[in-house]
């Protein structure tokens, strides 16, 4: 208990402070960023990661550090930043293995594009610095998983709870739920091409999560939504700031927390033994 | 004619002893000012010196004045001077007194006679000055009686503790290997990190007016190079720098006859000095570099190679630089690299080598304020400092390195400058091997003249001058005595399932190590292809994947330079230019070739 709150706590508190920099940086009046921040920080993964295993934090925190990071890249290019963005594809490999690869497959392509008029040369150079970090991480976790027997299923994100009641046929609710949270931010925001890294994160979030279902591989959809707090706080940091994107962050961050809750009830067993 | 026009120097006469005849190869003196002296009909003069009146105390207002009293004749001085102007004039008569006779030459022929009148005495000066002022920083003698009782105890008690208890032994060796191989890894992704973003320094005011520049003073040693002269001076004369304020010392080996043909027919303007370095003590770099320092005037002095292709602005860039920094900092190094990068493999690897060192790491230490091992060329230092610590250690093979280091420990701060010098990388193994070689050598003689006595050290550098001095300087050269031994014990234990010590110790601990070097090999092989990044040459960065097969070359090169370092520890393994087949392009300053 007092290990899971421990682990628990620190990516909180990177997550709190996360939002209201990326917020308050991007202009955000301290209201607004506070706002957001507590629900998105309410969501019922982020909540039930302190009492059970915290992995939908560290989830969330990966998921958000990507999307940070290549936000940032795609404002402007420079040496640490694309260090960040090679280093948080591969740490999120190790949460999420498939959502990393995704990720890895989709994120650079965003921002090596813009590198296609300097020659092929250089951008392969690019795409060679944003890659080399990830595919390093995949091909360790492969080794590990075959020569030292790693299970990579409890890589993926595990249940937020103990004794969820979980099973195949629940294998798409992730993905379902993640499309009805993000859908109207993503077309809200599409148009703004500094908003676009984030945008791609969150496609791959939800890319791995039908992928998973499509591999029959069932994951808790409290845990996984979670992911959707920092994927909605660093798309709204990285659009020009206006009350209509303040609205629909905030409806999303809404949105997200109310349903993560009826999902988290929905598969709750009762009574509540493993509280 | 045309032979005498470009002989510079002394010729010593037939009678040989104090006789010297000196020719001046043009008349350099301003017109209105010959036409003032007392002989001004002939720049050509055929008269004994008198060497009894000079002297070595005074060759600082000899070197100042450009003045050397010759002889005495009818009760008047003759003095040689280069300078007749009316200030140096009265400077000279405060000196000498009232009856003076002005014989007015140019400068190369007055350096050829203050060169010929204290030959011994700045050769002396050039080899032997470190080692008589701070002996305990000097090169000369390489490894010290308690150093090397520690040296030979440490592997017999290794062996005697691993035969006597195994298990704990093999334990205590591994965690010190891991944790020091960690160490250097973690230092590194520090120092990459700290060095990605520019560093922010104060501007410096403008300077509007040139006739305010100060004298600045530019070194180039010369040895076995005669291929590159040319362009050599070609690249200086680019420097955007007054032609009055600059100073240009081309230091050659006496005995380099090939070299002193090259450079003499040469047409060499005013700013030109040429030094020939007699032979004695040892035959380095670092003894010419002080030789030359001896004659210089400048306020400012830099160091070139003889292949360099410093960027234009260089040297304002540099003085801005100065201006702006407070006074400690007396030294300023500009960063690396070469204009044949992408000839072969071997160049790409090298090429990727300096981005690293030069753009990151370099700029990660100036960061964290820890002793900078200087690389070799293109470091700009106040000249009276570089003076005051009695310049180069003559009998180190990387001067550089030890440089950087003993400023730490005076006191004084080096800072890394933006601009670049390019130059020639090795383009065949053999050559580059015998770079890499000295160099290894090198920064084992400065880790063991700086490690003489650590304390001291400590308390120069401070905790974290001390850590990054074991880090950076010794940890360069063990971690590439070391990784072919890890990667053996890493190829073993994938071959036969096991690590070879597996028998002394539980899995966890045994594999420990081996993740340490792997995650260890794949941040270094990142940082390979992130060097180029700042330059903008992308296009190596994929040359960064076969990083590996370059350490297993730097490797050789490090036992071949510990070799030498018992054998012949002064011993300069010359690198030789001009084989590129890319021709040495002017540096025009941005991304660069």
């Amino acid at each position: 208990m007092t290990a899971h709150v421990v682990a628990a706590l620190l990516p909180a508190a990177l997550l709190a402070g996360g939002f209201l920099t990326w917020l308050r940086r991007a202009g955000h009046a301290w209201p607004v960023a506070a706002m957001l921040s507590v629900f998105a920080l309410s969501q019922a993964g982020m909540i039930a990661a302190v009492t059970g295993p915290g992995h939908s934090l560290w989830l969330a925190l990966g998921v958000g550090a990507v999307a940070a990071s290549a936000s940032a890249l795609a404002e402007r290019e420079d040496a640490r930043r694309i260090i960040l963005v090679g280093s948080s594809l591969a740490a999120i490999q190790l949460c999420d293995p498939m959502g990393g690869l995704v990720a890895a497959g989709l994120l650079p392509a965003t921002i090596a594009a813009r590198q296609a008029r300097e020659g092929p040369h250089k951008t392969a150079g690019l795409y060679a610095l944003l890659l080399f970090l990830p595919v390093m991480a995949a091909l360790v976790l492969l080794y590990l998983s075959r020569a030292q027997h790693l299970d990579l299923a409890r890589l993926l994100a595990g249940p937020s709870l103990p004794g969820l009641r979980l099973d195949v046929r629940w294998r798409f609710s992730p993905a379902l739920g993640l499309v009805a949270v993000l859908v109207p931010l993503l077309i809200e925001l599409w148009r703004w091409r500094s908003a676009r890294p984030a945008l791609f994160v969150a496609i791959a979030v939800i890319a791995s999560a039908l992928f998973d279902g499509l591999a029959g591989v069932i994951r808790d959809p409290v845990a996984l939504m979670a992911v959707a707090a920092p994927l909605t706080v660093v798309m709204l940091a990285s659009s020009p700031p206006s009350p209509v994107h303040d609205r629909y962050a905030l409806m999303t961050a809404v949105l997200c927390a109310g349903l993560s809750w009826l999902v988290l009830f929905w598969f709750l067993p009762l009574p509540i033994a493993s509280f | 004619m045309e032979a005498d026009r470009h002989s510079f120097g002394i010729r010593p006469s037939p009678l040989g002893v104090w006789t010297r005849r000196i020719l001046v190869p043009t008349p350099r003196a301003p017109a209105q000012f010959r036409k003032k002296l007392d002989n001004a009909k002939s720049d050509e003069i055929l008269v004994p010196q008198d060497p009894s009146l000079s002297n070595p105390a005074d060759f600082t207002f000899y070197r100042e004045s450009l003045s050397l009293p010759w002889s005495v004749n009818g009760g008047r001085l003759t003095v040689l001077t280069a300078d007749a102007s009316p200030a140096n004039r009265a400077r000279m008569t405060a000196q000498y007194g009232q009856a003076l006779r002005l014989h007015a030459v140019s400068k190369q022929a007055f350096w050829n006679a203050l060169a010929a009148r204290f030959q011994a005495h700045l050769l002396d000066a050039a080899a032997q000055d470190l080692a008589r002022r701070y002996p305990e920083f000097s090169a000369q003698r390489v490894i010290t009686r308690g150093q090397s009782c520690i040296l030979i105890a440490l592997p017999v008690l290794l062996v005697l503790a691993l035969y006597v208890m195994p298990v704990a032994a093999n334990a205590a060796l591994l965690s010190v290997l891991t944790l020091g191989y960690l160490g250097n890894v973690f230092f590194r992704v520090v120092l990459v990190w700290l060095g990605a973003v520019p560093i922010a320094r104060p501007a410096s005011p403008p300077c509007d007016d040139d006739r305010g520049l100060p004298l600045y003073s530019i070194i180039v040693p010369l040895h076995r190079e005669a291929q590159v002269v040319p362009a050599l001076v070609d690249a200086l004369g680019a420097l955007d720098y007054p032609v009055d304020r600059l100073e240009i010392a081309l230091v050659l080996e006496a005995d380099d006859t090939e070299t002193i043909a090259a450079v003499r027919a040469q047409p060499l303007d005013d700013r030109f000095i040429v030094l020939e370095v007699p032979h004695g003590g040892p035959r380095t770099k670092p003894k010419a570099a002080n030789y030359a320092l001896s004659f210089l005037r400048g306020a400012f002095t830099v160091i070139y190679d003889a292949e360099d292709r410093p960027e234009p602005d260089q040297l304002r860039k540099a003085l801005a630089a100065f201006c702006a920094a407070p006074q400690d900092v007396v030294c300023l190094q500009a960063r690396l690299n070469f204009y044949n990068a992408r000839e072969n493999w071997l160049t790409r690897m090298f090429a990727l080598d300096y981005a690293l060192w030069f753009d990151f790491l370099l700029p990660g230490l100036d960061r964290l304020g820890v002793p900078m091992p200087l690389g070799g060329t293109s470091n700009h230092f106040r000249t009276g400092s570089l003076r005051a610590i009695a310049g180069w250690d003559a009998y180190n093979v990387t001067e550089d390195a030890d440089l950087g280091i003993r400023l730490a420990r005076l006191g004084l701060r080096v800072n890394t400058l933006d601009s670049t010098t390019y130059e020639e990388a090795p383009v065949d193994l053999g050559n580059w091997l015998r770079q890499r070689s000295r160099w290894m050598k090198g920064y084992m003689q400065t880790w063991l003249v700086h490690m003489r006595n650590p304390a001291r050290l400590l308390r120069h550098a401070g905790v974290s001058g001390f850590l990054g001095f074991q880090l950076f300087v010794g940890g360069t050269f063990l971690t590439a005595l070391l990784n072919p031994l890890m990667w053996a014990v890493f190829l073993y234990s994938v071959l036969f399932g096991s690590v070879p010590y597996a028998g002394f110790l539980s899995a966890p601990s045994a594999d420990f190590p081996l993740l340490g070097l792997v995650a260890g090999n794949v941040l270094f092989t990142y940082f390979a292809m992130l060097g180029p990044y700042r330059r903008g040459w992308l296009d190596l960065t994929p040359q960064g994947f076969t990083a590996p097969f370059y350490w297993a070359l730097i490797s050789a090169a490090s036992y071949r330079g510990l070799w030498h370092l018992f054998v012949k520890p002064w011993h300069w393994e010359k690198t030789h230019h001009g084989h590129s087949r890319q021709p040495p392009i002017r540096a025009v300053g941005g991304g660069g070739p």
